[in-house]
């Protein structure tokens, strides 16, 4: 009946201070680890070797002047995605309608090209796709802001379902202007010129000057002032005397402004066809990218970057590998549980048992009360069970984080 | 020798480079009441919620009854029946009080053998009832049914335990009734509950964190009583408190602790109030508040009828009447609740009135403006400089998540035309605040929720003193602040009111009030009980105000100077 004592094989600590440049440090080492978790099971499904994951992973991204330029305006058109969405988050204004907001755009945009293009001169064509994309944009992103400002509904559900009705939308405008089309609707005419003859290079200037201003925008104006105030504290607001309705209200706006520009780019500029899946999911890729940029524009180019990187690369790998259309879904969904995991290991340290005891025996003899006998450590046993052990640990956790 | 209930050898707790509890020895016998004193931030809370099973220590041992005890968690603490009644009550307010006390609890075995033998004794005894034979068969075929109910721990078996908390009650002499919802509950009968529900889970060992915080005078001396016939049954309290007054009614011993550290264990009967505080802060300070009589006094801010609903649509004000002068000092006394939150929201202008009438005397143009239902901005372009310290610090009066900069700006940073923010004069006068009030702070871009509770406070109070204001309400500007700050902010609020500056001070501590104020206005479920003269008064009378609306209300006004 010899049993030592059980002391918990760990527990959590909260970190308080935690640098910057550990908090970026874990990140990086966890994008390292979920590009080498993708290896090997890359390895594993296909019989081939770890070389032959990293030989096509760089070989789709940086292996061609064509591949690369595409990384860059997949990135580019990524991050103004998560630009878009940026101010609201800021303000902890759940808008998860990016996507729906995008769609609209493209959908003002594609109005004013079936009933302009080529009737008048392209350039008025484009000012008026342009308008109306922004109007359709702001349109759909206004509805929930003026429903939460007025009524205080929630904002989450009111964005999410909007991107349905969006999606019906363009579906019934697509029938109802070509009833023979397979779904999506092409466009000749009234379209957006490439720079210098190269396409990809509009979306990666827009998105770089839109960046820098939305970080400037943020950071040093009033309005970004405000609307970080907003989202902190609406007390804090009320009490300053910000008008919370007026700032929600003109975020959104700006928000919807950037979506319908968005789309406008996408349908003008890069696919000149309007269909419902025009925005390939990025309407909820990019709030992702927003949050796990923890809302810095500037990091949030960096995030998109490695994002696209993955993607576009294990795209390669399942072309050469024969793994089907859903390999790089499951690469970057490795991808964004390795990031979000790491929140964890910034915000918590884990203490081991084994160090604690070291430290113990660093410090050297303690002065122990004489009032009480020492207890044999060894003859007493107290069985606990794990459950015991995980509640004491959750409980801990919800403690602390209070 | 004594045997020790608890011990806590050697603790120690960190929080990232914060020592919370830096090699503590603590020790608490049977049947005692131990006090442990100490300033805000000296650790007395963490070092009890290591002995409750809420933090893991780093190092050290507990010790319950001579033996060790590992404590991971606050089921293991009840298995040691270490009880702990937290400051802010943890309790379910739609549930009644008896089915909180239960809660959580596991179910006791339902034992098929015992219950089996204790029907069939039963059914012995019956002779001639058939009936009531049958009965008994039944019963007993249906036991395992009975064991599957109360595995799924379905609560209606369990409500019989209720009578086996209403024993625990009347044991101890409380006079409560469990049936009752607990949002139906003022304060002090919560804090009943919540010691019931440790003594039903059968603690031996009572920890209590500032229990007398949220009571009146009167429901202290009625606590005291109950812990006092605690401790005469054999339990053994630890009471964690920083007032001194109260150390020296309640405790037989008393634990010191200052920066995490353990000074001294001494017998309550030993020593005095004086060298407590030594030991407590660690110096010699003098606990004075030097009072001035008012000079200039001229009315400022007169109030009317003011009526005006909380959000469950109840009357939160009801009808006040007072108004504030110039130079003085008017404190606010009542129960928490009872108003004070919304009197100051509603002169500043973030509550919705329903009647009444606010107009401040504008010194500068000798006009009266007319303060009711504007807006803070409306306030501000009238040009009334009025100052507001709200109760909630962090979610009110400034943003945790912003640095010190950032929340200077808050009330400045619409000035001017520019889209563009200007950090510059704010920059400056966050290092004057931390320069003049000694705020401790590991740099100018901390942000501020991370600083202490006096920090915190002294940059709010800053920041609202540097508007130059005419006018400053400041509610509940001390609490949870050390004895060091809490001085600072009286002399803070002294000086403004020497200058001229009218001020609305709502205290809890009633000592303080008495000491600080020029009149006090007692308010009582949103009514006002009284309005009295702070130098003639005494503690007593401001508590029966607080419970109590008399039928004849007294309104003492200050003499106005008019020259």
């Amino acid at each position: 009946m010899f049993k030592t004592k059980r002391e918990p094989l760990f527990h959590l600590v909260k970190r308080i201070d935690v640098s910057k440049k550990y908090a970026w440090a874990v990140r990086i080492g966890a994008f390292l680890l979920s590009i080498l978790v993708c290896a090997a099971i890359s390895s594993l499904l296909t019989d081939k070797s770890i070389g032959f994951f990293f030989k096509y992973l760089f070989n789709g991204t940086f292996g061609t002047k064509r591949t690369i330029w595409n990384l860059f305006h997949e990135t580019a058109i990524l991050l103004l995605v998560s630009i878009a969405v940026t101010p609201c988050f800021k303000m902890k204004f759940w808008n998860i309608g990016g996507e729906g907001q995008i769609l609209m755009g493209a959908l003002g945009c594609s109005v004013a090209l079936v009933f302009m293009g080529g009737k008048s001169s392209d350039g008025a064509t484009i000012v008026v796709s342009l308008i109306l994309a922004f109007v359709f944009g702001i349109a759909w992103a206004v509805i929930p802001a003026f429903f939460k400002a007025r009524w205080n509904t929630n904002e989450t559900l009111l964005t999410l379902m909007m991107n349905y009705i969006a999606v019906c939308l363009v579906n019934y405008f697509i029938k109802s202007v070509a009833s023979s089309s397979t779904g999506t609707l092409t466009f000749k005419d009234g379209l957006v010129e490439p720079i210098g003859g190269n396409q990809f290079i509009l979306f990666i200037i827009v998105s770089v000057v839109l960046t820098v201003l939305m970080w400037v925008y943020l950071k040093y104006s009033k309005h970004g002032y405000e609307l970080t105030v907003v989202g902190e504290s609406e007390n804090t607001s009320r009490y300053v005397g910000i008008n919370n309705k007026l700032v929600i209200i003109r975020t959104l706006i700006l928000c919807g402004a950037l979506c319908g520009l968005i789309g406008f780019l996408l349908v003008s500029g890069v696919n000149h066809s309007l269909g419902d899946a025009t925005v390939e999911g990025r309407g909820f890729t990019g709030l992702l990218i927003s949050w796990l940029a923890h809302f810095n524009p500037l990091a949030m180019g960096l995030t998109s970057f490695l994002f696209v990187f993955i993607d576009n690369g294990a795209s390669q790998v399942s072309n050469y590998a024969r793994l089907g259309a859903s390999y790089p879904k499951v690469m970057t969904g490795i991808f964004f549980l390795f990031i979000i995991a790491t929140e964890f290991f910034i915000n918590y340290k884990i203490v081991f048992k084994k160090m604690k005891l070291k430290e113990i025996s660093s410090n050297g003899d303690k002065d122990i009360d004489k009032e009480v006998k020492e207890p044999q450590e060894n003859d007493i046993d107290i069985p606990k069970d794990d459950n015991n052990a995980q509640e004491g640990i959750t409980e801990m956790i919800i403690k602390e984080k209070i | 020798m004594h045997i020790n209930a608890v011990q806590m050898v050697g603790v120690t707790k960190t929080f990232g480079s914060v020592v919370a509890n830096k090699d503590v020895n603590i020790s608490i016998r049977k049947g005692e009441i131990l006090a442990i004193l100490g300033e805000n931030g000296s650790g007395k809370t963490s070092l009890m919620n290591m002995l409750a099973g809420i933090y893991f220590p780093d190092d050290g041992k507990i010790f319950v009854n001579g033996e060790e005890a590992i404590i991971k968690s606050p089921m293991d603490a009840y298995k040691h029946k270490i009880g702990m009644i937290h400051q802010h009550f943890k309790l379910v307010d739609l549930f009644t009080a008896g089915d909180n006390i239960i809660l959580g609890e596991e179910a006791p075995d339902f034992d098929i053998k015992a219950k089996k033998t204790l029907l069939k004794e039963e059914r012995i005894n019956i002779t001639n009832n058939k009936w009531k034979k049958f009965l008994i068969d039944l019963k007993i075929v249906c036991l395992p049914l009975g064991k599957l109910v109360a595995k799924l721990k379905f609560n209606w078996l369990s409500r019989d335990r209720v009578k086996v908390v209403q024993a625990v009650a009347d044991k101890y002499g409380f006079d409560i009734d469990l049936n009752k919802k607990i949002y139906d509950m003022s304060v002090s009968e919560k804090q009943t509950v919540e010691i019931i529900k440790v003594l039903y889970r059968g603690a031996d060992i009572l920890i209590l964190d500032e229990p007398t915080a949220v009571l009146t005078p009167q429901e202290i001396e009625k606590l005291f009583v109950v812990l006092r016939g605690m401790r005469d049954n054999g339990k053994s309290i630890i009471i964690i408190t920083h007032k001194l007054n109260e150390v020296m009614a309640i405790s037989d011993r008393v634990s010191v602790l200052r920066k995490g550290e353990l000074i001294a264990t001494v017998d309550t009967k030993d020593t005095d109030e004086k060298r407590l505080t030594e030991m407590m802060v660690g110096e010699r300070i003098e606990l004075n508040i030097e009072r001035t009589t008012p000079k200039n006094v001229k009315k400022r801010l007169s109030i009317h009828g003011l009526t005006c609903r909380n959000r469950e649509g109840l009357y939160a004000l009801n009808n006040i009447s007072f108004s504030v002068n110039s130079g003085e000092i008017l404190g606010i006394a009542g129960i928490s609740g009872s108003g004070q939150r919304e009197l100051l929201e509603s002169i500043a202008g973030l509550q919705k009135i329903e009647l009444g009438v606010i107009q401040y005397d504008d010194p500068k143009t000798e006009k009266i403006v007319d303060l009711r239902a504007k807006t803070p901005n409306q306030i501000k372009e009238l040009g009334v400089r009025l100052s507001f310290v709200p109760e909630d610090r962090l979610g009110m009066g400034l943003v945790g998540n912003m640095d010190l900069t950032d929340n200077m700006m808050l009330r400045s940073y619409s000035k001017g035309h520019s889209i563009f923010l200007d950090r510059k004069s704010p920059t400056e006068l966050a290092q004057t605040i931390v320069k003049d009030l000694e705020v401790v702070t590991p740099n100018m871009k901390t942000p501020v929720r991370r600083l202490s509770g006096g920090n915190v406070q002294k940059i709010l109070v800053g920041r609202e003193i540097a508007s130059a204001p005419t006018v400053i309400m400041a509610a509940y500007p001390v609490r949870g602040l050390d004895i060091n700050s809490s001085y600072t902010i009286y002399n803070l609020m002294n000086k403004q009111k020497e200058n001229g500056v009218a001020v609305i001070f709502v205290g809890e501590d009633l000592d303080v009030l008495l000491a600080l104020s020029d009149r006090i206005m007692v308010i009582c479920s949103g009514k006002v009980s009284g309005i009295v003269d702070a130098r003639n008064t005494t503690k007593e009378k401001l508590g029966m105000l607080m419970t109590s609306i008399p039928e004849e209300i007294e309104v003492f006004s200050e003499p106005i100077n008019e020259n």
